[in-house]
């Protein structure tokens, strides 16, 4: 299977499980999916994707929001957001 | 990007800017992000210094480029080893070999990350994070953050002075394999 990278967080997709649903026709992962299915909102994203940097590197709330509105505008899903 | 569809104009736009971002990393790696020059890059490239700011507006989206470009081929090329690691050591030495692909690139990233645009300085935040998000899912307990945290401060420490640790070569062959141990042994990591 071709790696795909997620458009909306950026994870590189290797796996079935990887992508929404299972489902390698997708273009978003796994942790940007709801349990239907469907892409998260830009705020759903924006609030996991800075609780990621917090959780895995300490940082503080604020400044990893703002870490993450930066990643998030350079990602296919999210651009001009933010 | 579908090859198929692109015309003559379109691959020679693409190429173009291809070939300025692989002068610009080149450059980069030789000189800095900081005090690397779009004159030298456009040079390298073979364009004109014009040109360059066709394909990149501003020197700090030629920045941000060249930032995802060199930290993300490092990271690819890890995700396997990634995927695979049993134990801390495994996964420590995984982030070194990534490193070690480009490590002219990451002295400088260790050295300027801070005064980099906030664009370039991001990229590099996700990716230390995916990387410590690997260390937590073989640490068993204990503060994961704690400890890649440590981590990080360790590698950049010697990667900031290359030049008094290793100053003949490649600083991650030299010294990797010690880093990594050391750091397990000190911790008492698994």
């Amino acid at each position: 299977m071709d790696v795909k990278d997620c458009i909306s967080c950026g994870m590189p997709m290797e796996a079935a499980d990887d992508f929404a649903a299972g489902d390698p026709a997708k273009d978003y992962c796994c942790y940007c999916a709801r349990p239907d299915g469907a892409l998260q909102s830009y705020d759903e994203r924006l609030a996991k994707h800075a609780g990621w940097y917090v959780e895995t590197q300490g940082l503080d709330p604020a400044a990893a929001r703002a870490q993450a509105k930066q990643v998030m505008a350079g990602l296919p899903a999210w651009k001009g957001r933010g | 990007m579908q090859l198929d569809a692109e015309g003559p104009r379109q691959r020679q736009k693409r190429q173009t800017r291809e070939a300025i971002l692989a002068a610009a990393l080149a450059i980069f790696r030789a000189d800095g992000f900081l005090a690397g020059r779009t004159e030298a890059v456009a040079k390298a490239a073979g364009v004109a210094h014009g040109t360059l700011f066709v394909h990149f507006p501003t020197r700090e989206d030629l920045l941000v480029a060249a930032v995802e470009r060199g930290a993300g081929e490092a990271c690819v090329q890890t995700r396997l080893a990634l995927r695979t690691a049993a134990s801390a050591a495994d996964v420590l030495r995984a982030h070194l070999a990534a490193l070690a692909r480009d490590e002219d690139l990451f002295v400088h990233l260790a050295r300027e990350s801070f005064a980099l645009p906030e664009r370039a300085r991001a990229v590099v935040i996700d990716i230390q994070s995916a990387v410590s998000t690997h260390l937590a899912a073989v640490l068993d307990g204990g503060d994961p953050a704690f400890v890649f945290n440590l981590w990080l401060g360790l590698v950049n420490h010697h990667l900031q002075n290359r030049d008094l640790f290793a100053p003949r070569g490649s600083l991650l062959k030299l010294r990797g394999a010690a880093l990594v141990d050391g750091f397990v042994r000190a911790l008492k990591l698994t």
